[in-house]
């Protein structure tokens, strides 16, 4: 069921109707049988390994909450956190990495003049897999920090993991913050559903009458086999904005139906084409898995405790991750490989560029930068992205105008919104209670005729193939 | 006081963004009428196609007919119809007639024929037959093609009855019901839309008789008006072509097709849904034996034309039915002509 479909707005009413005038306990076992149900109406098959690996953390969780409670060594809880992480890595490599890792071995074989044919399996990959897994893994490594006691409720475990606004695409939501909101009554109140209501237009306003209509421009430039620089500056724009919105869309209805219900996910996204460098931008783009990686990954690893270099080597590390965790392919290594340069190079030139350069200029260097980014992210292989790299060293060829006017149809407003956003420093200009509500009334009116009327065909979510 | 204003007024927005959206795009009037009654307008026979006219897709020639300018300069056929002629889910230029135009001259290996949409949306037969001499007059065509549309006759009007030949007031609608109609029609399962459907002709028919088949005066009241039409095309030397009426249902109702039935049932409320077959065939049978009666030409499209490769609804038909259609004729035309070319067998 994909959020842009009548499908899933029914399933939306029906739910809604039937939970609120349930208490809480019924509220949470009616979510996670509407939660299995959501899931399971894209394939039955994959509750298997979800509800697996989801097990296995609360159960492993348990474990070393009773190892800590009894004041037993860390020698003695690790082995529950390892096989935590052996047991949700291991889903995912299986199903998400298996054939990328066996023919790229076979091809780096091959160079050494080494033949094998190994297994390729057809695998489908199991919808939301590289969200849930890292949710549940959150999960059992603050527990075995102590950071968080395990719930002793497998229902509300289940319920955190499962819950289906975020199920399919994020924001990976802590535990730390999901539980609590899980085990305790939630009320819903006027300012939360209003809030809620907004998002959700807004995501859907996005989603449908910018990213979905961005996409087959976007889409029709990336088929063609030769583009000039003109052509490739505009795939970069076109898919920038394509999947930013697409991507933030998601997460505004995601957090407007948590809110309708009661409860709150955490920010993704806080204008990130605004950023003047990779930390800043870091900081703005998917935060909930950037933060997840600076917190399970680079710090573990080291983070900037051991020295400039190994600083540099643990970011480069955790750039590559966040790129592979988008995908099995060597375009994705790329892209992590290209952001993890990007911030050792701003990292080591940071504060002489910020003497010296005006902040509008940083960025909108570091846009263009970050679309280059999108190049790589987008193209279909190394060698389009090689083609597409020369093109835009080359003499631009005729200025397709209708292209371009296309494109600034449907990416000018989101500029003028965002814009104001950040020049009045208010993330709630959007929310327009600073309008009274005639205007207010106008512009929802304006907002959802487009959307409704005026929308794409449906698209699929570019991160639910994630 | 304030919400019930705030309500009106986002519906007043939604009444101003759907009319500036049909300006940018359809170079719709901001305050005038926008749906497909523009492309109508009355003369002293009724009801007829207005020149130079245009809504969406569909574009008037100075004569109002759907299509290109007259071309004095090609032998010219006119096909007779209603909306099944005229076109309705098509892309512009796949209309059954214009293909039969491209379909006749790529037969003829020249640019010989010109094809005339004379079809309307309700055209009959009789509405027809009245402004059939000076349509004739006017296009001077060789072969008159008729496709007539056979679900008039289920509750066909009284004979002699001729519309208001004043042009209808113009009525202020509100834009936005008509797309937000399309919108629920779209979203709203077909199961639901058959359910609804199905209550919705329960009540229109509280109160009369449903009948199980059409009575056997509407079949006469046919074979009289489309016996008129020929006679006035023979007289003014027009060879005329028979089609048979096909619909998506062919000779068996097929439990899929049940639901589209059920949407044609809503236009004729007062018909049992197994009535309709049952007008087809025997209305279908007229048009045969008038055919072999006259000795005039005659496609058989009901045989030919039926499921959802050929009919996008009940009777209109998609791009490849229309093509079918236009084949069909063209052969029927060129093979019975004095240029009858013996190699179409084998296309």
């Amino acid at each position: 069921m994909l959020f842009n479909s009548t499908r899933f707005l029914v399933f939306l009413a029906i739910v809604l109707a039937i939970y609120y005038p349930l208490s809480h306990k019924y509220q949470n076992r009616f979510l996670l049988a509407a939660s299995l149900f959501f899931y399971a109406n894209w394939n039955w098959r994959f509750l298997a390994p979800l509800l697996f690996t989801t097990t296995i953390d609360y159960w492993c969780a348990s474990r070393i909450e009773d190892a800590i409670a009894a004041g037993h060594p860390v020698r003695m809880r690790k082995p529950w956190l390892t096989l935590s992480v052996v047991a949700n890595l291991s889903l995912l490599g299986f199903f998400k990495y298996f054939n990328f890792f066996a023919a790229s071995a076979r091809n780096a074989l091959a160079m050494a003049g080494i033949e094998v044919n190994p297994q390729v399996l057809h695998i489908v990959l199991p919808l939301g897999i590289s969200f849930y897994t890292f949710q549940a893994l959150s999960y059992t490594i603050d527990v075995y920090r102590g950071q968080l006691h395990a719930t002793r409720s497998y229902p509300d475990f289940l319920l955190a993991v499962l819950y289906f606004p975020h199920l399919v695409a994020g924001p990976i939501q802590r535990a730390n913050s999901l539980l609590p909101q899980v085990a305790n009554p939630r009320h819903p109140d006027y300012e939360g559903i209003v809030s809620g209501l907004h998002l959700i237009v807004w995501g859907y306003f996005k989603k449908v009458w910018i990213a979905d209509h961005l996409a087959p421009i976007v889409n029709n430039l990336f088929s063609q086999p030769h583009l000039d620089g003109f052509h490739v500056l505009m795939a970069a724009y076109g898919f920038a904005f394509q999947i930013y919105c697409d991507f933030s869309g998601y997460t505004d209805i995601a957090r407007g139906i948590a809110n309708l219900m009661g409860f709150e996910f955490m920010l993704n996204f806080r204008l990130p084409y605004f950023s003047a460098d990779p930390k800043e931008f870091w900081g703005r783009w998917h935060i909930s898995l950037s933060t997840w990686l600076r917190d399970y990954l680079y710090v573990p690893l080291g983070g900037n405790r051991r020295g400039p270099a190994r600083t540099y080597v643990n970011l480069m590390i955790v750039m590559i991750v966040g790129g592979l965790w988008h995908g099995a392919a060597w375009t994705f290594v790329v892209w992590g490989l290209y952001h993890g340069l990007l911030v050792v190079l701003f990292r080591a030139l940071g504060p002489r560029l910020e003497n010296r350069v005006p902040y509008w200029i940083r960025v909108a260097v570091f846009f263009h930068l970050t679309c280059y980014g999108w190049l790589i992210f987008r193209a279909t292989s190394l060698t389009q992205l090689r083609a597409m790299t020369g093109a835009l060293f080359q003499p631009f060829g005729q200025i397709d105008q209708s292209l371009a006017r296309g494109l600034i149809l449907f990416i000018a407003p989101l500029i003028v919104v965002q814009a104001i956003q950040w020049l009045t420093k208010r993330m709630d200009f959007l929310s327009f209670r600073w309008a009274g509500l005639e205007a207010r009334t106008i512009c929802y009116a304006a907002l959802l005729y487009l959307t409704l009327f005026r929308g794409a065909p449906p698209q699929s979510f570019i991160y639910f193939q994630f | 006081m304030r919400f019930s204003l705030a309500v009106l007024l986002f519906l007043a927005v939604w009444e101003t963004c759907a009319r500036v959206d049909d300006s940018i795009t359809d170079g719709a009037p901001l305050l005038g009428l926008h749906d497909s009654s523009v492309l109508l307008t009355t003369d002293e026979f009724g009801v007829t196609g207005k020149p130079d006219a245009h809504y969406l897709k569909w574009k008037m020639n100075s004569l109002g007919f759907r299509g290109g300018q007259l071309r004095w300069d090609r032998e010219r056929v006119i096909c007779i119809g209603a909306s099944e002629t005229f076109g309705v889910y098509e892309p512009e230029g796949l209309e059954y007639p214009r293909q039969l135009e491209r379909e006749l001259n790529s037969l003829a290996g020249t640019e010989r024929y010109q094809v005339v949409n004379a079809g309307l949306p309700g055209q009959s037969l009789s509405s027809f037959a009245r402004r059939a001499v000076a349509t004739v007059g006017r296009i001077r065509p060789s072969i008159a093609v008729i496709y007539p549309s056979l679900a008039i006759y289920i509750d066909p009007p009284e004979e002699g009855f001729v519309r208001d030949p004043r042009p209808p007031a113009p009525k202020l609608q509100p834009r936005i019901a008509a797309k937000f109609f399309d919108l629920l029609s779209a979203s709203v399962p077909e199961l639901i839309q058959t359910g609804i459907q199905r209550l919705q002709i329960k009540w229109q028919t509280r109160h009369t008789i449903v009948l199980d088949r059409i009575p056997e005066s509407n079949v006469e009241r046919f074979r009289h008006d489309l016996s008129r039409l020929l006679d006035i095309l023979e007289t003014e030397g027009v060879r005329p072509l028979l089609v048979t009426h096909a619909t998506r249902f062919g000779s068996t109702i097929r439990p899929e097709d049940r639901p589209v039935l059920t949407a044609w049932r809503t236009l004729h409320p007062g018909l049992q849904e197994d009535g309709f077959l049952d007008m087809e065939n025997r209305l279908n049978g007229v048009i045969r034996a008038e055919a072999a009666r006259r000795n005039l030409m005659l496609v058989d499209a009901a045989s030919q034309l039926h499921g959802p490769a050929d009919f996008v609804e009940f009777v209109h038909f998609t791009s490849g039915g229309a093509n079918k259609l236009a084949r069909a004729i063209a052969r029927e035309i060129l093979c019975t002509g004095q240029d009858c070319q013996r190699d179409l067998a084998g296309r």
